[in-house]
């Protein structure tokens, strides 16, 4: 029989039967678990419309337990209202998941993201190709188009330079807002900062980064502090889908990056490089007056309750809204 | 979007979803491919040319079911559908 985890004494026991498998758990996962004989032999998570940390003991395989947990994952998942579901997997399940109807998208050797239920990701990529190309009228396949990834957290001068720059190098730039709400400012918050104050180029369409651009699913650990090993594998699925999927699909010249402090970005902009190699080009970090502009400057000065200082970094067009979604926030 | 599944990915079960679409279509994957995709397809058209259903999306992973339970998932996927407010 399956159970749902809810007792904190469950979740340990389960964290410690992870813990053979080299896997953990977050606190946000949701975990059901089959016992036998007080022992649990079998565990699965969910986190949205994630499936992730299968895990059946040796002993226990070939009674396609698997089978059982991902239908009971499937209706937790149809329960929600989600109907297409992400897997991440260590690269040697892809097999079984392939079996349960799963299409593989990405395989780093060790770990592998895979996809299942009505959603795939060649219509979601269509789905955007279409949505450009009524935007600007053009067909995409005959046009320069770069390309930007963002997550405005919020919007800077920095970040707003960097557009514009990459705008004067192709013939039309879409820029893509990361939809994960991990950030102090919500997606919402984000898109119509980044929506407001790019309004003035004609050649820019602002869109949602979709759950395949450095989502939660591709890549959980954008939200971290340092990447370890296990998330650097995470980083390079996200490269991969986006070089697999994203440049072909959308005729992507380049993508754009800005040059980065932080660590983590740092290491996820050399994976980029290394999957994208000539798609992507970095542009140096811009400055003002000697102060390195970035959205966690912006941040800062906004917990220190400068807020006039902070607004001094940002767009004008944007100021007065940021101003009023800063105020909300104290 | 109107949506309806059904059924599980246990042995001898199959998992069946349906999406409202302009066209019928249908795909199987089946872990008895290689012998019955197609007799498995064609029973499929069968029940749905039964209840009338020509404007489906309907995917169906297949883990060795017999006829009677593919039809059972299908019929109660359908009523799922319809009485979804996706």
């Amino acid at each position: 029989m399956i159970k749902q985890a809810l007792l904190e004494k469950e979740k340990q026991r389960i964290e410690v039967f992870l813990s053979n498998f080299d896997l953990g758990l977050s606190y946000r996962d949701e975990t059901y678990f089959i016992e036998e004989e007080n022992q649990i032999i079998a565990t699965i998570s969910l986190d949205g419309h994630i499936i992730k940390g299968l895990a059946i003991d040796e002993s226990y395989r070939g009674l396609n337990l698997t089978g059982e947990l991902v239908s009971e994952a499937i209706r937790v998942m149809t329960s929600k209202g989600l109907y297409s579901y992400h897997v991440f997997t260590k690269s040697i399940y892809t097999d079984i998941f392939q079996s349960l109807g799963f299409r593989l998208l990405a395989d780093t050797g060790k770990v592998a993201f895979m996809e299942g239920g009505i959603d795939t990701i060649d219509s979601v990529v269509n789905g955007i190709k279409k949505r450009i190309e009524v935007h600007f009228g053009i067909e995409l396949s005959k046009h320069d188009i770069g390309c930007v990834v963002v997550n405005c957290n919020p919007m800077t001068l920095g970040h707003y330079q960097l557009i514009e720059k990459a705008s004067k190098e192709h013939e039309f730039l879409i820029v893509f807002v990361v939809e994960t709400d991990e950030s102090v400012f919500t997606f919402k918050e984000r898109f119509s900062l980044v929506y407001l104050g790019l309004k003035e180029f004609h050649n820019i369409l602002v869109l949602p980064s979709t759950s395949y651009i450095v989502s939660k699913s591709t890549f959980p650990s954008y939200f971290l502090k340092e990447l370890d090993e296990r998330e650097r594998e995470h980083a390079k699925l996200d490269a991969l889908i986006f070089m697999n999927y994203f440049i072909p699909l959308l005729n992507i010249k380049k993508r754009h990056v800005g040059g980065e402090t932080d660590l983590v970005m740092v290491a996820y902009n050399q994976i980029l490089k290394d999957t994208l190699k000539d798609h992507l080009q970095a542009i140096e970090r811009f400055t003002e007056a000697g102060v390195t502009i970035s959205a966690s400057l912006v941040r800062k000065l906004m917990k220190e309750q400068k807020y006039d200082e902070a607004l001094r970094y940002v767009p004008k067009a944007i100021r007065p809204l940021l101003k009023g979604i800063m105020m909300e926030k104290k | 979007m109107k949506i309806g599944i059904a059924g599980s990915l246990e042995s001898n079960d199959c998992l069946v979803t349906i999406k409202e679409s302009e066209t019928l279509s249908i795909k199987v994957q089946s872990i008895v491919d290689a012998f019955y995709h197609d007799q498995i397809v064609a029973f499929i058209e069968s029940v749905l040319a039964d209840v009338n259903h020509d404007k489906v999306d309907v995917t169906v992973i297949d883990k060795g079911a017999l006829n009677y339970t593919i039809k059972a998932r299908l019929l109660t996927a359908l009523h799922r559908m319809e009485v979804s407010h996706a």
